[in-house]
């Protein structure tokens, strides 16, 4: 379970904040959508659940353990184990093949060189790329990359998953396939799945829709 | 367009600022480097002809003979000749001062004559003294810097020195022809003669024509007449005689620097390099707005030439200032001394100040050239969809590239030198270089493969990323190849050359003590009575006389040293190889490498020397090395040079002493014996530690290139790091993401910096060793004509090479520290 308990982000140097207030409970297993207007502070959001960013005021806990006031290297030995990330531009490396790329977390890890491939090639065999796997991203489609990133978020089975615009990229027949994909994947390895999206027909496919404002979270079912 | 050019081009150097000042600085040393060598040598060498043409005064030629002189009827032949309008004798001698550290070169002249053909040389007797007073054999009249050299003033005393004896001169005048700085003296010529035991010698015989003859056809005739030994000469070849006895050690100096230069070049492309490919959309993007493909080519190369013209000005004024330098610190041949007696000043050298301004413009250009063609060579389409720079930078191997450089630089190890350089060799040096250079992206594969190995995660993104881009490992290792390179193969070469010189000292000094009176050149010299008194000393159990003279050959090379010795059939020489002579009833002759090269003879050829005014027929015997004397010497027992010459005077004695004698003993003995003040007695030990720090000197400069040319390699590692960081800063924030820490980032950066470095190291010593090969067998080999064994440093090159690896760690990972300040979170949203 990952909860957010009256956060607030505030700008530097000037004090202003950018959202408070903010509360949050996601429960495992569980996928809510983060919609709002731009700049309102959804990438943020994000940042601040992964220790990207810190926050100014509030709590976030995951699993009961309080996760504010952990330190650089705490938080990342943190993402490390726990967290899995979807970024809008995929964001995989060039120099590795499709099937290490998905290791890296494992690798990370210090899974045994053996197990991590095994286990990243059964992910890429669920995302449907697994005769491609020793070969470069670099012929791959928008879509085939982002399966590729799915992929990778969910290699280690990490408790929560942070999705920032995954199919901002992608057009509306790959980006429902993907976002499907993606969904599917959060509720199977039964971790906390928060997207963040623009895009209304992604955000029904999720199980919540909240809507991010200055002042605080507020569940937006009628969209 | 040119304000296109400029806005577009030329402010983006302005927009990188450190990879710009750094590769300016690289071209700026290689400049500075090359130029101020040249500013020094020409400095010293333009002064030292000054110095040779005021004492070739008027004359039209001059006739020279062995250092020893030769007969002075030979004049009187001279100056009854009917083309010859005035004959000056001169005998010069370099004498030696006793209780004085210096010597001073006195020229015996003849003072009717001399006023004719040298008047600068004109002697003026101080107001009190009597107009004839010159005439007298016991006085000397001294240039200003000689009276300020030696302290002394009018009506003072000067000791000189021949063989053991001390004569006293009286300073009676000054010398008001001579140069400001030129330290010498005059004296009555007969007086010269009497004093220094020249009684009926000369060393010189300057030559005025009468108007209308033509000096070709005197000198055609003279070279006939002459007794064998003596020459007849231009004024000019005296200088050239010096000049190509530095020539060959002053172009390895420059070559060094063109290495230098080489090196910043390879700086200049690896920073282009990077540049266009972080500027890979804007530069489609120029091109899809209508700028043609040429111009785009034009503008990048324009901002090599800007760096490089920079540097090269920039380079030009330092170069000046470090000629001014090195002349106060080490003197005008940087400290290898060729220009013993010359005091020369830096001034400012237009023609190489602008030729090497081109070369730094060329370097920039040259450095510009391959990035600019391949980003032009780009479809725009393809530059304008989200850069990959890893596609830039994955560079294919190019083994058959490599191997043809190796064999042309095989085949340019043979033709011999042109004009006495080795132009093929540094042909070769610069082929092997480039071979390491195109082996690197084949290379990188193998040398980086343990590190695939690894499991550990930096390790296996260090190794994905270095043999998915071998192109990065090329720009940013380029430099460190070329500088590894030329530092190996000098720690090769010099080091080889040491140990030679040091086994060579070792063979030439196998007694107990030496004594002479003075360098072979000067006045002291020890004859049949000093030697007899030597052997009667107690604890002395035999000697090892050695006469030295120089002999023109006649074939207007530069004279030979004539070493007469005792040579035990070979035994006693540093031979490299001989064979047992074959019957004849022909004198041995041994000849130093340099005499074979230069005389192009062999073992058992026939060799005519010109002994004391006749020509001997030898046998040539073997070829023996000396690292003293670069333009030959022959070697021939001293019972025959005696026979020969009738001369029977001693320059240099080994003493072997009796077992247990002690030697600080013997030799206060002998110097009680011979006389304190006039002769220099010399443990081996003593002579070697000189030799090798004389020798240590002349190399100082190339340990400071070797060490400026590794800096601008690390130069090139870290302005690469820099580069690349930035534009890899998407990739370090997703990994950051994923939960790699700040500093395990700063360390995978290091991990390849240092493999880099790592690749860099090896292929660049492996090239350095081939280099080295060059070095000594062919560019020495040709330059200086001697041969020597090759010695591998392996300790020093392996620490050079770990500092180098670390450094270069170092250097990527503060680099990079820029690129990683900025947060991890903005990194990942950068959709370029």
């Amino acid at each position: 379970m990952l909860e957010l308990d009256k956060i607030c982000k505030r700008f530097r140097p000037d004090g202003v904040a950018l959202f408070q207030e903010v509360s949050l409970t996601v429960r495992p297993g569980e996928c809510v959508a983060v919609m709002g207007e731009s700049g309102v502070g959804k990438s943020t959001l994000l940042n601040c659940i992964a220790g990207l960013e810190p926050i100014d005021g509030g709590e976030i806990v995951l699993a009961g353990r309080r996760l504010d006031g952990l330190d650089d290297d705490a938080w990342a030995m943190l993402r490390r184990r726990r967290y899995g990330f979807v970024f809008q531009a995929f964001h995989i490396l060039p120099h590795l093949s499709l099937v290490d790329n998905v290791a890296l977390p494992l690798w990370l890890l210090d899974d045994k060189r053996d197990n991590a491939r095994a286990r990243a090639l059964e992910m890429l065999a669920a995302v449907g790329l697994s005769a491609r796997a020793d070969e470069g991203p670099g012929k791959l489609s928008g879509g085939e990359l982002q399966r590729v990133a799915i992929a990778r978020a969910l290699v280690h089975r990490p408790a929560v998953v942070l999705a920032d615009e995954p199919t901002g990229n992608l057009d509306p027949d790959r980006a429902g396939e993907v976002l499907t994909l993606l969904l599917d994947a959060v509720r199977e390895v039964g971790a906390v799945g928060i997207l963040v999206t623009h895009s209304p027909v992604a955000a029904k496919q999720t199980d919540r829709i909240l809507r991010l404002t200055r002042q605080g979270m507020q569940e937006a079912v009628s969209e | 367009m040119t304000q296109a050019l400029w806005k577009v081009f030329i402010t983006g150097l302005l927009g990188r600022r450190l990879a710009s000042v750094l590769s300016l600085l690289a071209i700026t040393l290689g400049v500075t480097l090359g130029l101020a060598v040249q500013i020094i040598h020409g400095a010293a060498l333009e002064e030292f002809g000054r110095g040779m043409r005021l004492l070739a005064g008027e004359a039209d030629l001059q006739v020279v003979g062995p250092r020893a002189g030769f007969d002075e009827r030979v004049y009187l032949a001279l100056a009854q000749r009917a083309d010859v309008a005035a004959a000056s004798p001169v005998v010069e001698i370099e004498a030696r001062l006793p209780g004085r550290e210096a010597g001073l070169r006195i020229h015996g002249v003849d003072l009717f004559r001399v006023a004719r053909v040298l008047p600068l040389l004109m002697p003026a007797a101080e107001a009190d003294e009597g107009r004839l007073i010159a005439l007298e054999p016991d006085r000397v009249f001294l240039s200003a810097a000689a009276r300020e050299a030696l302290a002394l003033g009018p009506g003072d005393t000067l000791g000189v020195q021949s063989g053991l004896r001390e004569a006293t001169l009286r300073v009676s005048g000054s010398v008001p022809g001579a140069a400001a700085g030129q330290v010498l003296a005059v004296m009555d010529i007969a007086g010269a003669q009497q004093v220094f035991d020249r009684v009926g010698v000369l060393t010189r015989v300057d030559l005025k024509l009468v108007a209308g003859a033509r000096r070709e056809d005197t000198m055609a005739e003279l070279g006939r007449l002459l007794p064998p030994g003596v020459e007849v000469r231009l004024p000019a070849a005296g200088v050239a005689e010096t000049s190509g006895l530095s020539r060959a050690y002053h172009v390895n100096l420059t070559m060094l620097a063109a290495i230098a230069l080489l090196t910043g070049a390879f700086l200049v492309f690896s920073t282009q390099y990077l540049s266009v490919v972080r500027r890979g959309r804007e530069l489609a993007f120029l091109r899809a707005m209508g700028m043609e493909r040429h111009l785009v080519m034009r503008g990048l190369l324009l901002e090599g030439a800007v760096l490089g013209l920079l540097g090269g000005v920039l380079g030009i004024v330092l170069a000046h200032g470090l000629a001014a330098w090195a002349f106060s610190l080490v003197g005008g041949d940087l400290g290898a001394g060729y220009f013993a007696h010359v005091t020369p000043s830096a001034r400012f050298m237009p023609g190489a100040s602008l030729g090497y301004l081109v070369l730094g413009v060329a370097a920039g250009v040259a450095g510009a050239w391959l990035p600019a063609s391949q980003a032009v060579a780009r479809p725009p389409a393809q530059g304008l969809r989200a850069a990959d720079e890893r596609e830039l930078l994955a560079a294919r191997p190019r083994w058959g590239a490599t191997l043809s450089c190796l064999v042309l630089a095989l085949l340019a190890c043979w033709p011999g030198p042109i004009g006495g350089i080795p132009l093929f060799g540094y042909v070769a040096v610069a082929l092997v270089l480039a071979a390491a250079v195109l082996s690197l992206p084949g290379g990188v594969k193998w040398l980086a493969a343990p590190l695939g190995l690894s499991s550990a995660v930096l390790a296996r993104l260090a190794w994905s990323r270095v043999t998915a881009a071998p192109g990065q490992v090329v720009v940013a290792g380029a430099g460190v190849v070329a500088s590894v390179a030329l530092a190996v193969s000098m720690a090769i070469m010099v080091g080889s050359f040491r140990d030679s010189v040091d086994d060579w000292l070792a063979k030439v000094l196998p007694s107990d003590l030496y004594v002479r009176a003075s360098s072979s050149a000067a006045s002291g010299f020890l004859d049949e009575e000093a030697v007899a008194r030597v052997v009667a000393t107690e604890g002395v159990a035999g000697v090892v006389p050695v006469r030295y003279d120089s002999l023109r050959m006649g074939d207007a090379s530069l004279p030979v040293t004539l070493i007469a010795r005792p040579t035990a059939g070979g035994e006693a020489l540093p031979v490299v190889s001989q064979r047992k002579p074959s019957g004849g009833d022909l004198p041995l002759v041994w000849i130093t490498e340099a005499m074979a090269d230069l005389h192009r003879l062999g073992i058992g050829d026939p060799l005519a020397l010109p002994i004391a005014g006749r020509e001997v027929r030898f046998v040539v015997a073997g070829v023996t090395r000396d690292y003293a004397r670069q333009h030959g010497a022959v070697i021939i027992e001293l019972e025959d040079y005696r026979r020969l010459s009738g001369d029977r005077l001693t320059n240099d004695l080994g003493v072997t002493l009796l077992p247990g004698a002690d030697v600080d003993l013997v030799a206060g003995r002998l110097r009680e014996v011979l006389g304190e003040r006039v002769v220099e007695i010399s443990l081996p030990s003593q002579i070697r530690a000189i030799s090798l720090e004389i020798f240590d000197r002349t190399f100082l400069v190339t340990y400071l290139m070797q060490a400026v040319a590794v800096l601008i390699g690390l130069f090139g590692i870290s302005t690469t790091f820099a580069a690349l960081a930035t534009s890899r800063r998407k990739e370090f924030g997703m990994l950051r993401h994923l939960g790699l820490k700040r500093r395990e980032i700063g360390r995978l950066l290091a991990l390849e910096g240092g493999v880099t470095a790592a690749v860099g190291g090896v292929v660049g010593t492996v090239a350095g060793g081939a280099i080295a090969l060059v070095l000594v067998e062919v560019i020495n080999r040709q330059s200086f004509h001697w041969s020597m064994d090759l010695a591998l440093p392996f300790g020093p090159i392996l620490a050079f090479g770990l500092t180098l690896v670390v450094l270069a760690a170092a250097a990527a990972r503060l680099s990079a520290a820029q690129a990683m300040r900025g947060s991890a979170v903005a990194a990942v949203r950068e959709d370029w």
